[in-house]
């Protein structure tokens, strides 16, 4: 971590700290307070807007643990999401388990499942790891569709009632966002120390050089699988306030396609960052928000309504695609890059960067 | 005098201003928020959907909304056919236009929605066929069509009072392995072995499944070949119609499908610019049929190309989605303010009203059936009636010009 000229530690719980100045704990306590009261101010479309951009941050924030620090990549990001919210589903509906037994079981459940298709890992790489982690996609999908009826519902999918935590429901929108807050910002902690962990840096050595770090003593079959490992039990999570916020469970929701954009948010935002995970999320959301809501505008608009609706969300939406593009080109090293950037020339100002 | 007259024309003049101002004043606006797919799986679709919904809610703002000092505007959002983005847009929908009824799109935005709308009070009114999934009661989704199994059973039932040489009828099954498809095999296999098998009428011989989109079914087709089926079921894209037909050519045969008609022979028709192909298919569905241009329905849309400008070439399967959809959404609109008054319109009164009364055929512009909701299902389960369309000599024309019962005695799979 790069620090300010003239900030050091005196101690190792200093060094250890994840917040090391007082600015720092000024930006992070204003960042909290502007979050818990933002349904104040907010408004319903703000709030069902942040809902799924925390349920999809827990899974990107999963998806850099297991692509960015562990180098292994994961198109199967949708599919362990799922597996935690039929986990988290059928164990509220047929078991009315709670939800703090509900939220780890869907997570560790996405996780073996994850590490399934992690085991390929130790014999493939790149693209080849791709295409089997694409066939998790596929495994749920026909799984959750011919497993017995009475586990997930078949083609019926799970209906769930809202999720209760000490009698309290979460049966509103407001309700689930801090629910959702609450989850993603623990998660984020964790993988924040997960990082800055020997875990953490064992997961580098073998990103960078897999040859290397097994001749260094690391154990890769352990440390391939373990990132797959992580990286699911988060889709897990994900999937878990997913269900809880949607109250329905389907494999279709489950796509491939989501896996996919997942995957560009870590690019959009920067690979081995957890901070570039979430300025990725937050990015591509409101891009996608924008869309959304700009676009029932514009076909309001005069002389635009005659273009037609179909051109003008098409049109955004490739919009969209050549943000993603660009960054591809010019920043490569995603968002996250342009803004440590900006932090170093600020802080050794008036020198040139 | 002449500053009499003008003081007399200018008091008739502001009262005629004033009275205007009154009574647009009275008009009562909503938003009526489409949840379409401009940029998705179904954009093609939405294109052929979006100007007869435009059409027809004008139509209804310039006669009975007239009347009743109702406004309703529509309001596209782009749900992409994705749960999540339709997840995530309907709070501001709900905040933005705060609206007694929506009009849906599909299985995404059912799934995203289903469980909240009870709270949220607001029906959702889907054009398409519904699912044995969704056959739940005390459901806010209205469907104006029902089940994909119960149309197909009726056409069924009717292919075989045709061929009573072909006694038991062997059926294959072409299909996928999505939720929507697997949900048609299991109604369709439930009832025949349940009902049709026992009286001899007709029997499975082969399942077989393949992509939602294949490129090629040929070795699927040999099977079923192989099998002497008689007719094939559960084709419910037109990619996988247009294998099929050429996996057909390949082998020389010709044995007719059974499906909507937006899966099949419109669709695939269109784009091998042919219906020949389709020599003998069958096609149902419980709306007024396409090709029948002398139907009553048809006066109904001409009147919209006429009046309101809407594209002559747009009475098609797609567009008869829409068109039903929009007509159910807008009667019940005004039953409910038959029953609450406009000034206490809401989305529970929208709701109360599709109980209330049945949509009768002329309320619907005959393009419907009469229409009797229960709280039992999201569609009308009474006195279901369909139609059936058929390829005769090249030409996509009414196989039955009358309306075919469905059997009563299909049970829930």
């Amino acid at each position: 971590m790069t620090l300010p000229a003239g900030v050091y530690a005196e101690a190792y719980d200093q060094d250890e700290a994840l917040i090391r100045t007082r600015l720092q704990w000024i930006w992070l306590l204003g960042l909290l307070i502007f979050l818990v009261t933002l349904p104040l101010y907010g408004g319903a479309k703000i709030i069902g807007s942040m809902n799924v951009t925390l349920i999809t941050l827990v899974a990107v924030v999963g998806l850099q643990i297991n692509v960015g620090y562990g180098g292994q990549v994961n198109l199967g990001q949708s599919a362990f999401m799922g597996v935690g919210a039929y986990t988290a589903g059928a164990l509220s509906l047929h078991l009315h388990a709670p939800i703090y037994v509900t939220l780890p079981a869907a997570g560790i459940c996405a996780a073996l499942f994850g590490s399934l298709f992690g085991l390929a890992a130790v014999r493939v790489k790149g693209f080849y790891l791709a295409l089997t982690t694409i066939a998790a996609q596929y495994v749920f999908a026909f799984a959750m569709l011919k497993l017995p009826k009475q586990w997930f519902g078949q083609i019926e999918g799970l209906r769930l009632n809202p999720v209760s935590f000490l009698g309290f429901d979460f049966d509103t929108d407001v309700r689930v966002y801090y629910l959702a807050l609450v989850i993603a910002l623990v998660m984020i902690y964790g993988a924040w120390g997960l990082i800055r962990s020997r875990t953490g840096r064992a997961l580098v050595s073998v990103r960078d050089n897999d040859n290397a770090a097994e001749i260094i003593g690391f154990n890769v079959f352990y440390y391939k699988s373990l990132s797959f490992f992580i990286g699911a039990f988060y889709a897990g999570i994900a999937g878990a306030l997913w269900a809880y916020y949607i109250r329905y469970v389907l494999s279709d929701m489950f796509s491939l396609w989501l896996s996919v954009w997942y995957l560009g948010m870590l690019i959009v935002g920067g690979m081995g960052s957890i901070l570039g995970a979430i300025i990725g999320t937050v990015i591509i959301r409101l891009l996608q928000e924008f869309i959304t809501y700009f676009g029932p505008w514009v076909t309001e608009i005069g002389i635009l309504s005659d273009v037609g609706a179909e051109i003008i969300f098409s049109s955004m939406n490739m919009l969209l695609g050549c943000v993603i593009i660009l960054f591809v080109i010019f920043e490569p090293r995603g968002l996250v890059h342009r803004w440590n950037i900006i932090k170093e020339s600020y802080r050794i100002w008036p020198f040139p960067h | 005098m002449k500053k009499q007259i003008a003081t007399l024309f200018a008091s008739i003049f502001c009262c005629v201003l004033l009275v205007a101002v009154q009574v647009r004043g009275e008009i009562i606006e909503y938003k009526i928020p489409v949840i379409s797919d401009f940029t998705g799986s179904w954009a093609q679709l939405f294109k052929a959907w979006i100007p007869m919904q435009k059409a027809v809610f004008e139509w209804w703002n310039d006669t009975e909304g007239k009347k009743l000092g109702l406004k309703l505007d529509l309001k596209h959002y782009d749900g992409r056919y994705d749960s999540s983005v339709i997840a995530s847009m309907w709070p501001g929908i709900l905040s933005e236009c705060k609206p007694i009824m929506a009009l849906g799109g599909g299985g995404a935005d059912v799934a995203a929605l289903q469980q909240r709308l009870s709270k949220d009070e607001v029906p959702v009114f889907y054009g398409t066929a519904s699912y044995g999934y969704g056959w739940l009661p005390d459901q806010w989704l209205f469907q104006v069509r029902p089940l994909y199994a119960q149309e197909w059973i009726a056409a069924l039932l009717w292919y075989i009072q045709k061929h009573p040489e072909k006694k038991p009828l062997k059926i294959a099954f072409l299909s996928c392995q999505i939720a929507a498809a697997l949900d048609i095999v299991n109604g369709f296999e439930k009832y025949t072995n349940d009902v049709l098998r026992p009286q001899g009428l007709a029997e499975i011989v082969a399942k077989e499944f393949t992509d939602t989109n294949p490129v090629d079914v040929s070795s699927q087709v040999k099977k079923i070949i192989d099998a002497k089926a008689d007719i094939v079921m559960g084709v419910v894209t037109s990619a996988m119609s247009s294998a099929y037909i050429r996996a057909c050519e390949l082998h020389g045969v010709n044995i007719p499908t059974l499906a909507s008609p937006h899966h099949t022979i419109w669709a695939s028709g269109k784009a091998m610019k042919t219906f020949a192909p389709f020599e003998g298919h069958i096609v149902v569905a419980a709306h007024a049929p396409v090709t029948d241009l002398n139907h009553k329905s048809y006066a109904f849309f001409q009147m919209l190309v006429d009046k309101y400008g809407l594209d002559k070439n747009l009475y098609n399967p797609y567009t008869m989605m829409a068109l039903n959809q929009s007509i159910l959404a807008l009667r019940a609109v005004e039953h409910a303010v038959k029953r609450v008054g406009r000034d206490k319109l809401s989305g529970r009164a929208v709701y109360e009203a599709m109980f209330a009364a049945p949509f009768t055929e002329a309320e619907l512009m005959y393009t419907l059936p009469t229409l009797e909701f229960t709280r039992d299902a999201p569609f009308c389960n009474k006195d279901l009636k369909v139609m059936i369309e058929t390829v005769q000599d090249g030409k996509y024309t009414v196989a039955d010009p009358n309306w075919v019962p469905v059997p009563a005695d299909i049970k829930k799979w």
